[in-house]
Protein backbone atom coordinates (compact mmCIF):
# COMPACT_ATOMS: atom_id res chain seq x y z
CA UNK A 1 0.00 0.00 0.00
CA UNK A 2 1.40 3.40 -0.91
CA UNK A 3 0.18 6.86 0.02
CA UNK A 4 1.49 10.38 -0.18
CA UNK A 5 1.24 13.34 2.12
CA UNK A 6 -1.15 15.97 0.77
CA UNK A 7 0.93 18.72 2.29
CA UNK A 8 3.08 19.45 5.27
CA UNK A 9 0.30 21.52 6.87
CA UNK A 10 -1.77 18.66 8.19
CA UNK A 11 1.03 17.63 10.46
CA UNK A 12 2.46 21.03 11.19
CA UNK A 13 1.84 20.94 14.89
CA UNK A 14 3.17 18.81 17.72
CA UNK A 15 4.87 16.02 15.73
CA UNK A 16 6.99 14.53 18.46
CA UNK A 17 6.84 10.74 18.54
CA UNK A 18 9.96 9.10 17.12
CA UNK A 19 9.70 6.22 14.66
CA UNK A 20 10.66 3.41 17.06
CA UNK A 21 8.13 4.56 19.67
CA UNK A 22 5.47 4.96 16.99
CA UNK A 23 6.21 1.59 15.39
CA UNK A 24 6.15 -0.02 18.83
CA UNK A 25 2.73 1.50 19.48
CA UNK A 26 1.50 0.25 16.15
CA UNK A 27 2.67 -3.28 16.96
CA UNK A 28 0.98 -3.43 20.36
CA UNK A 29 -2.22 -1.53 19.72
CA UNK A 30 -4.73 -3.33 17.51
CA UNK A 31 -7.05 -0.32 17.39
CA UNK A 32 -4.23 1.88 16.11
CA UNK A 33 -3.47 -0.76 13.46
CA UNK A 34 -7.10 -0.61 12.38
CA UNK A 35 -6.78 3.16 11.97
CA UNK A 36 -3.46 2.68 10.15
CA UNK A 37 -4.95 0.14 7.73
CA UNK A 38 -7.75 2.52 6.82
CA UNK A 39 -5.67 5.71 6.74
CA UNK A 40 -1.96 5.77 7.63
CA UNK A 41 -1.99 9.58 7.75
CA UNK A 42 -4.69 9.57 10.37
CA UNK A 43 -2.70 7.07 12.44
CA UNK A 44 0.42 9.23 12.12
CA UNK A 45 -1.53 12.29 13.21
CA UNK A 46 -3.11 10.42 16.11
CA UNK A 47 0.26 9.54 17.59
CA UNK A 48 1.95 12.79 16.60
CA UNK A 49 4.71 11.16 14.61
CA UNK A 50 7.84 13.23 13.94
CA UNK A 51 7.75 14.68 10.45
CA UNK A 52 11.24 13.31 9.70
CA UNK A 53 9.91 9.80 10.23
CA UNK A 54 6.88 10.10 7.97
CA UNK A 55 8.72 8.68 4.95
CA UNK A 56 9.59 5.43 6.76
CA UNK A 57 6.07 5.28 8.22
CA UNK A 58 4.58 5.66 4.75
CA UNK A 59 6.44 2.57 3.55
CA UNK A 60 4.87 0.25 6.14
CA UNK A 61 2.51 -2.30 4.64
CA UNK A 62 -0.55 -2.88 6.88
CA UNK A 63 -0.71 -6.64 6.23
CA UNK A 64 2.97 -7.01 7.15
CA UNK A 65 2.53 -4.90 10.28
CA UNK A 66 -0.41 -7.07 11.32
CA UNK A 67 1.62 -10.24 10.77
CA UNK A 68 4.55 -8.86 12.78
CA UNK A 69 2.11 -7.85 15.54
CA UNK A 70 0.73 -11.37 15.61
CA UNK A 71 4.26 -12.75 16.01
CA UNK A 72 4.48 -10.68 19.20
CA UNK A 73 1.06 -11.88 20.31
CA UNK A 74 2.07 -15.51 19.77
CA UNK A 75 5.10 -14.92 22.02
CA UNK A 76 2.81 -13.40 24.64
CA UNK A 77 0.45 -16.35 24.43
CA UNK A 78 3.38 -18.75 24.92
CA UNK A 79 4.15 -16.98 28.19
CA UNK A 80 0.52 -16.96 29.29
CA UNK A 81 0.45 -20.71 28.60
CA UNK A 82 3.51 -21.12 30.81
CA UNK A 83 1.74 -19.47 33.74
CA UNK A 84 -1.75 -20.86 33.12
CA UNK A 85 -1.33 -24.13 31.19
CA UNK A 86 -4.62 -25.80 32.13
CA UNK A 87 -6.64 -22.64 31.53
CA UNK A 88 -5.06 -22.37 28.09
CA UNK A 89 -5.59 -26.05 27.29
CA UNK A 90 -9.35 -26.02 27.91
CA UNK A 91 -10.47 -23.78 25.00
CA UNK A 92 -8.61 -26.04 22.52
CA UNK A 93 -8.57 -24.46 19.04
CA UNK A 94 -10.62 -21.59 20.41
CA UNK A 95 -7.72 -20.31 22.50
CA UNK A 96 -6.05 -18.20 19.81
CA UNK A 97 -9.20 -16.29 18.73
CA UNK A 98 -10.08 -15.58 22.38
CA UNK A 99 -6.53 -14.49 23.14
CA UNK A 100 -6.49 -12.24 20.07
CA UNK A 101 -9.68 -10.55 21.25
CA UNK A 102 -8.06 -9.90 24.61
CA UNK A 103 -4.53 -9.08 23.54
CA UNK A 104 -5.09 -6.86 20.49
CA UNK A 105 -6.22 -4.04 22.73
CA UNK A 106 -4.50 -4.87 26.03
CA UNK A 107 -0.78 -4.66 26.57
CA UNK A 108 0.59 -5.48 30.02
CA UNK A 109 2.54 -2.80 31.87
CA UNK A 110 6.28 -3.20 32.46
CA UNK A 111 7.48 -4.84 35.63
CA UNK A 112 5.74 -8.14 36.29
CA UNK A 113 4.33 -7.93 32.75
CA UNK A 114 4.18 -11.65 32.06
CA UNK A 115 2.30 -12.54 35.21
CA UNK A 116 0.01 -9.53 34.84
CA UNK A 117 -0.72 -10.61 31.28
CA UNK A 118 -1.58 -14.17 32.34
CA UNK A 119 -3.74 -12.85 35.19
CA UNK A 120 -5.58 -10.36 33.00
CA UNK A 121 -6.19 -12.97 30.32
CA UNK A 122 -7.61 -15.40 32.90
CA UNK A 123 -9.95 -12.66 34.15
CA UNK A 124 -10.94 -11.81 30.58
CA UNK A 125 -11.63 -15.46 29.84
CA UNK A 126 -13.59 -15.92 33.06
CA UNK A 127 -15.65 -12.87 32.18
CA UNK A 128 -16.48 -14.24 28.73
CA UNK A 129 -16.84 -17.87 29.74
CA UNK A 130 -17.49 -18.32 33.44
CA UNK A 131 -15.82 -21.47 34.73
CA UNK A 132 -13.30 -21.58 31.88
CA UNK A 133 -10.28 -20.82 34.03
CA UNK A 134 -8.55 -23.29 36.28
CA UNK A 135 -9.09 -21.89 39.82
CA UNK A 136 -5.74 -23.12 41.18
CA UNK A 137 -3.93 -21.21 38.41
CA UNK A 138 -5.90 -18.05 39.04
CA UNK A 139 -5.15 -18.40 42.77
CA UNK A 140 -1.44 -18.69 41.98
CA UNK A 141 -1.42 -15.61 39.74
CA UNK A 142 -3.46 -13.60 42.24
CA UNK A 143 -1.05 -14.46 45.04
CA UNK A 144 2.02 -13.73 42.88
CA UNK A 145 0.72 -10.25 42.12
CA UNK A 146 -0.47 -9.50 45.65
CA UNK A 147 1.27 -8.80 48.93
CA UNK A 148 -0.42 -11.30 51.22
CA UNK A 149 1.91 -13.33 53.41
CA UNK A 150 -0.35 -16.37 53.37
CA UNK A 151 -3.26 -17.69 51.33
CA UNK A 152 -5.15 -20.97 51.59
CA UNK A 153 -7.65 -22.28 49.04
CA UNK A 154 -9.82 -25.40 48.94
CA UNK A 155 -9.52 -26.63 45.35
CA UNK A 156 -9.34 -29.53 42.95
CA UNK A 157 -5.65 -30.30 42.86
CA UNK A 158 -3.56 -31.55 39.97
CA UNK A 159 -4.59 -35.04 39.06
CA UNK A 160 -2.54 -37.96 40.25
CA UNK A 161 -2.82 -41.28 38.39
CA UNK A 162 -5.76 -39.81 36.51
CA UNK A 163 -7.88 -39.36 39.64
CA UNK A 164 -9.05 -35.87 40.57
CA UNK A 165 -8.19 -34.97 44.14
CA UNK A 166 -9.40 -32.29 46.51
CA UNK A 167 -7.25 -30.50 48.99
CA UNK A 168 -5.66 -27.28 50.16
CA UNK A 169 -3.52 -25.06 47.96
CA UNK A 170 -1.32 -23.02 50.26
CA UNK A 171 0.85 -20.03 49.40
CA UNK A 172 3.46 -18.59 51.69
CA UNK A 173 5.40 -15.42 50.89
CA UNK A 174 9.07 -15.50 51.89
CA UNK A 175 10.05 -12.01 50.76
CA UNK A 176 8.49 -9.42 48.43
CA UNK A 177 8.43 -11.44 45.24
CA UNK A 178 9.60 -14.80 46.57
CA UNK A 179 6.94 -17.26 47.66
CA UNK A 180 6.29 -20.96 47.98
CA UNK A 181 3.32 -23.09 47.05
CA UNK A 182 2.24 -26.27 48.85
CA UNK A 183 -0.47 -28.82 48.24
CA UNK A 184 -2.12 -30.57 51.14
CA UNK A 185 -4.15 -33.49 49.86
CA UNK A 186 -7.14 -34.60 51.86
CA UNK A 187 -8.16 -38.23 51.99
CA UNK A 188 -11.96 -38.37 51.61
CA UNK B 1 35.58 -23.38 12.60
CA UNK B 2 33.90 -24.48 15.82
CA UNK B 3 30.57 -26.27 15.83
CA UNK B 4 28.14 -25.74 18.65
CA UNK B 5 24.60 -25.50 19.86
CA UNK B 6 22.50 -22.95 21.67
CA UNK B 7 22.29 -24.28 25.22
CA UNK B 8 18.75 -24.91 26.47
CA UNK B 9 17.61 -26.61 29.67
CA UNK B 10 16.05 -29.42 27.59
CA UNK B 11 19.51 -30.25 26.20
CA UNK B 12 21.34 -30.35 29.53
CA UNK B 13 21.82 -34.11 29.86
CA UNK B 14 22.87 -34.50 26.22
CA UNK B 15 25.31 -31.58 26.51
CA UNK B 16 26.72 -33.02 29.76
CA UNK B 17 27.54 -36.23 27.86
CA UNK B 18 30.02 -34.20 25.76
CA UNK B 19 28.84 -35.17 22.24
CA UNK B 20 31.90 -35.64 20.05
CA UNK B 21 31.03 -33.11 17.34
CA UNK B 22 30.03 -30.29 19.71
CA UNK B 23 33.00 -27.97 20.24
CA UNK B 24 31.28 -25.07 21.97
CA UNK B 25 28.02 -23.73 23.40
CA UNK B 26 26.19 -20.49 23.03
CA UNK B 27 24.24 -19.51 26.12
CA UNK B 28 21.40 -17.00 26.24
CA UNK B 29 22.26 -14.37 28.83
CA UNK B 30 18.66 -13.79 29.93
CA UNK B 31 18.27 -17.48 30.86
CA UNK B 32 20.81 -16.92 33.65
CA UNK B 33 19.64 -13.54 34.95
CA UNK B 34 17.83 -14.83 38.01
CA UNK B 35 19.57 -18.09 38.84
CA UNK B 36 21.89 -20.77 37.47
CA UNK B 37 25.21 -19.03 38.04
CA UNK B 38 26.85 -22.18 39.40
CA UNK B 39 25.52 -24.20 36.50
CA UNK B 40 26.86 -21.61 34.09
CA UNK B 41 30.28 -21.72 35.76
CA UNK B 42 30.25 -25.51 35.38
CA UNK B 43 29.38 -25.22 31.68
CA UNK B 44 32.22 -22.76 31.23
CA UNK B 45 34.63 -25.39 32.54
CA UNK B 46 33.31 -27.97 30.07
CA UNK B 47 33.02 -25.91 26.89
CA UNK B 48 34.13 -22.66 25.29
CA UNK B 49 31.05 -20.42 25.62
CA UNK B 50 29.59 -17.51 23.68
CA UNK B 51 27.05 -15.24 25.35
CA UNK B 52 24.04 -14.19 23.29
CA UNK B 53 21.57 -11.51 24.34
CA UNK B 54 17.89 -11.15 23.55
CA UNK B 55 16.77 -8.08 25.39
CA UNK B 56 19.36 -5.30 25.39
CA UNK B 57 17.21 -3.58 22.77
CA UNK B 58 20.12 -1.87 21.05
CA UNK B 59 17.77 -0.11 18.61
CA UNK B 60 15.81 1.80 21.24
CA UNK B 61 16.88 5.47 21.14
CA UNK B 62 18.10 6.83 24.47
CA UNK B 63 20.01 5.16 27.26
CA UNK B 64 20.34 1.39 27.54
CA UNK B 65 18.45 -0.28 30.36
CA UNK B 66 21.25 -0.28 32.94
CA UNK B 67 19.59 -2.94 35.08
CA UNK B 68 19.49 -5.29 32.10
CA UNK B 69 23.06 -4.41 31.18
CA UNK B 70 24.23 -5.09 34.74
CA UNK B 71 22.70 -8.57 34.66
CA UNK B 72 24.10 -9.20 31.17
CA UNK B 73 27.59 -8.17 32.32
CA UNK B 74 27.37 -10.50 35.34
CA UNK B 75 26.55 -13.44 33.09
CA UNK B 76 29.45 -12.53 30.80
CA UNK B 77 31.83 -12.40 33.74
CA UNK B 78 30.83 -15.91 34.81
CA UNK B 79 30.83 -17.40 31.31
CA UNK B 80 34.04 -15.65 30.17
CA UNK B 81 33.16 -16.03 26.46
CA UNK B 82 35.39 -15.31 23.49
CA UNK B 83 32.72 -12.84 22.34
CA UNK B 84 29.21 -11.64 23.07
CA UNK B 85 26.35 -10.94 20.69
CA UNK B 86 23.01 -9.18 20.42
CA UNK B 87 20.46 -8.42 17.72
CA UNK B 88 20.11 -5.43 15.47
CA UNK B 89 16.61 -4.81 16.71
CA UNK B 90 14.47 -3.27 19.40
CA UNK B 91 12.43 -5.18 21.95
CA UNK B 92 11.05 -2.24 23.89
CA UNK B 93 10.28 1.42 23.49
CA UNK B 94 10.18 4.14 26.10
CA UNK B 95 6.57 3.08 26.67
CA UNK B 96 6.44 -0.69 26.71
CA UNK B 97 8.28 -3.98 26.57
CA UNK B 98 7.27 -5.68 23.33
CA UNK B 99 8.72 -9.01 24.42
CA UNK B 100 10.34 -9.89 21.11
CA UNK B 101 12.70 -8.64 18.43
CA UNK B 102 11.46 -6.01 16.02
CA UNK B 103 13.23 -4.48 13.02
CA UNK B 104 14.86 -1.07 12.88
CA UNK B 105 15.06 1.17 9.81
CA UNK B 106 18.42 0.99 7.98
CA UNK B 107 19.19 4.66 8.47
CA UNK B 108 22.25 6.67 9.42
CA UNK B 109 20.45 7.84 12.54
CA UNK B 110 19.75 4.25 13.64
CA UNK B 111 23.32 3.23 12.77
CA UNK B 112 24.53 5.78 15.31
CA UNK B 113 22.06 4.64 17.98
CA UNK B 114 23.04 0.97 17.67
CA UNK B 115 26.77 1.60 17.25
CA UNK B 116 26.82 3.67 20.42
CA UNK B 117 24.87 1.06 22.38
CA UNK B 118 26.97 -1.83 21.06
CA UNK B 119 30.18 -0.04 22.04
CA UNK B 120 28.79 0.59 25.51
CA UNK B 121 27.92 -3.09 25.96
CA UNK B 122 31.31 -4.26 24.64
CA UNK B 123 33.19 -1.86 26.90
CA UNK B 124 31.11 -2.74 29.93
CA UNK B 125 31.64 -6.47 29.39
CA UNK B 126 35.24 -6.21 28.18
CA UNK B 127 34.49 -8.52 25.27
CA UNK B 128 34.24 -8.18 21.49
CA UNK B 129 30.67 -7.82 20.29
CA UNK B 130 28.84 -9.34 17.31
CA UNK B 131 25.61 -7.98 15.86
CA UNK B 132 22.98 -10.28 14.43
CA UNK B 133 20.50 -9.83 11.58
CA UNK B 134 16.91 -10.65 12.53
CA UNK B 135 13.94 -11.86 10.58
CA UNK B 136 11.03 -9.49 10.15
CA UNK B 137 7.73 -9.57 8.35
CA UNK B 138 7.89 -5.80 7.97
CA UNK B 139 10.35 -4.34 5.50
CA UNK B 140 11.58 -1.02 6.82
CA UNK B 141 13.29 1.57 4.67
CA UNK B 142 15.88 4.16 5.52
CA UNK B 143 18.57 6.22 3.84
CA UNK B 144 20.89 3.18 3.57
CA UNK B 145 20.53 -0.23 1.97
CA UNK B 146 20.33 -3.00 4.55
CA UNK B 147 23.78 -4.32 3.61
CA UNK B 148 25.41 -0.87 3.70
CA UNK B 149 23.74 -0.40 7.08
CA UNK B 150 25.36 -3.58 8.44
CA UNK B 151 28.77 -2.80 6.92
CA UNK B 152 28.79 0.73 8.31
CA UNK B 153 27.41 -0.41 11.64
CA UNK B 154 30.18 -2.98 12.08
CA UNK B 155 32.78 -0.35 11.23
CA UNK B 156 31.33 2.32 13.51
CA UNK B 157 30.73 -0.01 16.45
CA UNK B 158 33.97 -1.93 15.89
CA UNK B 159 31.85 -5.08 16.00
CA UNK B 160 31.68 -8.27 14.00
CA UNK B 161 28.57 -9.79 12.50
CA UNK B 162 26.67 -12.82 13.67
CA UNK B 163 25.01 -13.86 10.42
CA UNK B 164 21.82 -15.81 11.02
CA UNK B 165 21.63 -17.85 7.84
CA UNK B 166 18.03 -18.86 8.51
CA UNK B 167 16.94 -15.27 9.05
CA UNK B 168 18.64 -14.21 5.84
CA UNK B 169 16.94 -17.02 3.94
CA UNK B 170 13.50 -16.27 5.47
CA UNK B 171 13.76 -12.55 4.73
CA UNK B 172 14.87 -13.28 1.17
CA UNK B 173 11.77 -15.39 0.60
CA UNK B 174 9.32 -13.03 2.31
CA UNK B 175 10.77 -9.86 0.80
CA UNK B 176 11.80 -11.32 -2.56
CA UNK B 177 15.55 -10.78 -2.89
CA UNK B 178 18.55 -12.97 -3.65
CA UNK B 179 20.23 -14.03 -0.37
CA UNK B 180 23.58 -14.73 -2.07
CA UNK B 181 23.63 -11.28 -3.62
CA UNK B 182 22.82 -9.85 -0.16
CA UNK B 183 25.63 -11.91 1.36
CA UNK B 184 28.17 -10.70 -1.19
CA UNK B 185 27.27 -7.10 -0.39
CA UNK B 186 28.43 -7.67 3.19
CA UNK B 187 32.16 -7.22 3.80
CA UNK B 188 33.44 -10.78 4.46
CA UNK B 189 35.76 -9.53 7.21
CA UNK B 190 32.72 -8.70 9.36
CA UNK B 191 31.20 -12.19 9.45
CA UNK B 192 32.44 -14.08 12.51
CA UNK B 193 29.70 -16.46 13.59
CA UNK B 194 26.64 -18.16 12.09
CA UNK B 195 23.28 -19.20 13.47
CA UNK B 196 21.23 -21.84 11.72
CA UNK B 197 18.03 -23.80 12.34
CA UNK B 198 15.23 -25.02 10.09
CA UNK B 199 12.60 -22.54 8.94
CA UNK B 200 8.84 -23.05 9.10
CA UNK B 201 5.94 -21.92 6.91
CA UNK B 202 2.71 -20.18 7.85
CA UNK B 203 0.62 -19.95 4.72
CA UNK B 204 2.63 -17.99 2.15
CA UNK B 205 5.07 -16.72 4.74
CA UNK B 206 8.32 -18.21 5.95
CA UNK B 207 8.79 -18.01 9.71
CA UNK B 208 11.52 -18.69 12.25
CA UNK B 209 9.90 -21.01 14.77
CA UNK B 210 13.31 -22.41 15.76
CA UNK B 211 11.71 -25.83 15.89
CA UNK B 212 12.41 -27.52 12.57
CA UNK B 213 15.27 -29.60 11.13
CA UNK B 214 17.71 -27.69 8.91
CA UNK B 215 16.60 -27.85 5.28
CA UNK B 216 18.97 -28.48 2.36
CA UNK B 217 18.62 -24.96 0.90
CA UNK B 218 19.83 -23.57 4.23
CA UNK B 219 22.83 -25.88 4.18
CA UNK B 220 23.62 -24.67 0.65
CA UNK B 221 23.39 -21.02 1.74
CA UNK B 222 25.50 -21.64 4.85
CA UNK B 223 28.17 -23.33 2.71
CA UNK B 224 28.21 -20.26 0.50
CA UNK B 225 28.79 -18.11 3.59
CA UNK B 226 31.62 -20.38 4.76
CA UNK B 227 33.26 -20.18 1.32
CA UNK B 228 32.89 -16.40 1.36
CA UNK B 229 33.98 -15.49 4.88
CA UNK B 230 36.34 -16.78 7.56
CA UNK B 231 33.57 -17.98 9.88
CA UNK B 232 34.83 -18.96 13.33
CA UNK B 233 31.78 -20.72 14.73
CA UNK B 234 28.43 -22.06 13.61
CA UNK B 235 25.69 -22.59 16.19
CA UNK B 236 22.54 -24.68 15.91
CA UNK B 237 19.81 -22.48 17.36
CA UNK B 238 16.99 -24.86 18.24
CA UNK B 239 14.43 -23.60 20.77
CA UNK B 240 11.39 -25.85 20.32
CA UNK B 241 10.35 -29.38 19.42
CA UNK B 242 13.68 -30.79 20.51
CA UNK B 243 14.44 -34.10 18.82
CA UNK B 244 15.97 -37.06 20.63
CA UNK B 245 19.68 -37.72 20.72
CA UNK B 246 19.70 -39.23 17.23
CA UNK B 247 17.86 -36.21 15.88
CA UNK B 248 20.25 -33.80 17.59
CA UNK B 249 23.25 -35.67 16.23
CA UNK B 250 21.73 -35.56 12.76
CA UNK B 251 21.34 -31.79 13.05
CA UNK B 252 24.91 -31.38 14.29
CA UNK B 253 26.15 -33.55 11.41
CA UNK B 254 24.61 -30.99 9.03
CA UNK B 255 26.81 -28.34 10.65
CA UNK B 256 29.80 -30.61 10.08
CA UNK B 257 28.78 -30.82 6.40
CA UNK B 258 28.65 -27.02 6.26
CA UNK B 259 32.13 -26.78 7.74
CA UNK B 260 33.66 -29.54 5.64
CA UNK B 261 31.83 -28.65 2.43
CA UNK B 262 30.63 -32.18 1.70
Amino acid sequence: MAWKLKSANWCAFAMETDFITAFGRLLRDGKLRDVFSADPRAAAAQIQLKQADLAAWSQLVPADVEFQAQVLLRKRLDLVKYFAPETCRRPGDGLWPIFLKYARINWPPEGAARIVDAFQFCRFLEDKKPGATEPSELNRLTFALGRSRLAVHWVNLPMKNGNPRRGFQIFLRVTGDQWREFFLYVRL
Amino acid sequence: MKIGIGYRRELSSWVASKPAAVDCLEITAEHFFHNGEEHLAALAKQYPLYVHGLGLSLGTPGALDQNHLDKFARVVKTANPAWISEHVAFTRTGEADLGHLNPVPPSRQMREVIASHAQEVAERCGKPMLLENITSHVKLTGDLSETDFFNELCERARCGMLLDVTNLFINSRNHHFDPVEWLHAIEPKHIVQLHIVGYSRSGERYTDSHGAPIQEELIALAREVVRYAAVQAVILERDEDFPGIDGLETEISKLVRIRDGN
